[in-house]
């Protein structure tokens, strides 16, 4: 059991009417928040995660300890592939800057750097439970505390290399881009429990549901930010569950329940 | 959550250059024999000659041999040296696949490059999708979980260099909160195309290997393999049965700082934590495994921290021998920190004494005897500014 405030829920995605892969329409200030230098090198996915992590929250004067949390399942993937791709057609002419552009952590790298967290900082994979994993590790940031603020980023920018790959899974789940940006802080407005043993449905749809109704996107952005929203209209003693289901029978379930509207105890910046 | 949960590791598996199992790995390590071979240039701006470690052809059939009908058929090396390993250090733990203990594990594991083999040949138009298996990152721990028949929490940890400690401190924290009593936990990576690359791109590899600390050190020597440990609880182990070690704490930070470059606050603040965490102090510690790449900027930084901070321990580094695992790197420290608490021996680093640069207390020559060891410390660090710390204790 976690307690914690939410001081912020942020989505950035594709509408459902779109083809998947990139953002037709890219925030307007994108740009003016994270500048253009370097864009060649670096991804979408990243572009995104530092837009999120630098709007949806007030900017850090000074470093800080907070926790990063970067739940994805394809990541950085556009920028490997463009490295790989670079290599071949710029040869002798391949550019230094592109190997930080393209690890598969390179959006947490320049996260931290933009916000100037020094705290925990992972990017994580579970599939289809990459939602409640993340939120996890996350609170858990908290509960030990390691970090009085944790934030947390969640989703995909689909390359077509990863569309390829997400495809092949036998469900039938929508991939839209998008990704959800939360700042957890300490506090007691919420409780959230987690069930994280197996399946005992063997026919329960696979992906994601808030209390019964199920998901159709495989991008965990929009049901976390969904799921935010919805736990923050909750009064006093109300509970609602975020379930994901993933292959062989892996689950994982978070009840948050409010338990107040205090919000004394939100962790400021550089706390 | 009980932070006072003491955690042990039970099981170790491993394969490296050095071949396959723990035994090749730490006769490596004793003897500081290297097997680097020549990298085939893979663009036209990278130089032939360059050095690499690669998982010899007769480990990888005897992995083979082991690991999932699925694996065999499309035998992603991730998930051939993970699934390897894995099942090493579950005979080693006294474990059977499937077994209750098992069942309800964790798995974590952590890798940098991940899929790559599969990732670079669908983009390299060599192999279609299908074909490949798929390279999700989650698709190796996964495939180690059904490997095992574990169906606790399984998710991929990836924080470059240092992912394998980063999935090592995810499952303390989730044996620690008593979502599982046992964890099969480590890390992975295959050679990378796409990481080669990037490292010629740098310039940080070449025709000289991978000199630890040395005032002739240039280059990084990258490598493959996976290391795994199983993690137990106390409550979780069986009468009489006798761990490695005690893993006290995993610390994680980030310098915050710089894409490529260690920043020595940072590194040193991550150092500072595992210490706090463990509850105990620089002084105590009697050897450390240190990241060292055997690049300029990572050995300065390392070295001038343990000059200062840790002028007691007896620093060594495996990289000279077994190269760069990458997002592996971590395990293989782990498990050669594990080995060293086993046997009170500590590995020499592959270089020469009149080498080592500046006041280091760096073993060379012969494998050095500590018969009243009693905490050794596993450094990752990473590109990013991800810096993981592991710190064991003897509990024999």
């Amino acid at each position: 059991m976690f307690e914690f405030s939410l001081r912020q829920v942020a989505l950035c995605g594709q509408q459902p009417w779109e083809e998947p892969g990139e953002l037709a329409e890219p925030p307007s200030d994108l740009a003016a928040v994270i500048g253009t230098t370097g864009d060649q090198f670096r991804d979408s996915f990243t572009r995104l995660c530092l837009y999120l992590a630098r709007t949806h929250d007030d900017a850090p004067q000074t470093r800080t300890d907070d926790t990063v949390v970067i739940g994805t399942e394809y990541g950085n993937t556009e920028a490997l592939t463009r490295l790989q791709l670079g290599a071949q057609y710029e040869g002798k002419m391949l550019s230094a800057k592109h190997f930080p552009n393209a690890t598969s952590s390179s959006a947490s790298a320049f996260v931290n750097i933009g916000i100037g967290a020094t705290g925990r900082n992972l990017t994580l994979n579970a599939g289809l439970l990459t939602p409640v994993i993340a939120i996890w590790q996350a609170l858990f940031a908290l509960a030990t505390d390691r970090s009085s603020t944790s934030k947390v980023l969640i989703g995909d920018v689909y390359s077509a290399e990863a569309l390829l790959d997400a495809k092949r899974e036998p469900d039938d789940l929508r991939c839209r881009s998008g990704l959800a940006h939360a700042t957890f802080v300490k506090g007691r407005e919420f409780r959230a429990d987690f069930d994280l043993t197996p399946d005992h449905d063997a026919d329960a749809a696979l992906g994601a549901q808030i209390g019964s109704d199920r998901s159709i996107d495989r991008n965990g952005a929009f049901v976390t930010a969904e799921f935010l929203d919805v736990i923050q209209k909750l009064d006093v003693g109300e509970q609602v569950v975020l379930t994901c289901r993933g292959p062989l029978a892996r689950r994982g379930a978070l009840t948050v329940t409010r338990q107040n509207f205090d919000t004394v105890g939100h962790g400021g910046l550089g706390e | 959550m009980s932070r006072s949960t003491r955690i042990f590791v039970t099981g170790l598996g491993i394969i490296s250059p050095a071949g396959a199992g723990t035994g090749p790995f730490w006769d490596d390590l004793c003897a500081a024999r290297h097997r680097f071979t020549d990298l085939t240039p893979l663009y036209a701006g990278m130089k032939a000659g360059a050095l690499g470690g690669r998982v010899p052809q007769e480990a990888r059939d005897i992995a083979l041999a082991q690991v999932s009908e699925q694996t065999r058929a499309r035998p992603r090396a991730a998930s051939l040296f993970a699934e390897y390993a894995a099942l090493e250090a579950l005979r080693d733990a006294g474990l059977e696949p499937g077994d209750e203990t098992v069942r309800n594990a964790m798995v974590c594991i952590g890798s940098s490059d991940g899929q790559a083999d599969a990732l670079e040949d669908v983009v390299g138009g060599r192999r279609d999708i299908t074909e490949t298996g798929g390279f999700s990152s989650f698709s190796i721990t996964e495939g180690v979980a059904a490997t095992i028949g574990a169906r606790g929490p399984a998710f991929t940890t990836q924080s470059t260099c240092a992912s394998a400690n980063v999935a090592v401190s995810c499952a303390i924290e989730m044996l620690r909160s008593g979502i599982a009593d046992t964890a099969v936990v480590g890390g992975c990576d295959p050679y990378s195309e796409k990481n080669i690359i990037g490292f010629s791109s740098l310039q940080a590899i070449g025709a000289t290997r991978c000199l630890p600390f040395s005032v002739n050190r240039r280059y990084v020597t990258p490598s493959e393999g996976a290391g795994i440990l199983v993690l137990q609880t106390e409550d979780a182990l069986r009468p009489g049965q006798q761990p490695y070690a005690e893993i006290l704490s995993t610390a994680i930070s980030n310098d915050a700082n710089h894409p490529t470059a260690p920043d020595r606050d940072g590194v040193e603040a991550c150092h500072h934590r595992a210490l706090a965490e463990a509850g105990i102090t620089a002084a105590d510690i009697d050897v450390i495994f240190a990241h060292g790449t055997g690049s300029r900027a990572n050995d300065t930084v390392e070295g001038g921290i343990f000059t200062e901070i840790y002028p007691r321990a007896a620093v060594t580094a495996i990289k000279g021998t077994v190269g760069h695992l990458m997002g592996a790197a971590g395990a293989a420290g782990a498990v050669a920190s594990c080995l060293t608490l086993k046997h009170r021996l500590v590995p020499p680093t592959a270089v020469d004494a009149e080498e080592v640069d500046g006041e280091l207390n760096l073993v060379t020559g012969a494998p050095l005897a500590m018969p009243h060891l009693r905490y050794v410390q596993n450094n990752a660090f990473g590109f990013g500014g991800n810096n993981a710390i592991s710190i064991f204790r003897n509990v024999a």
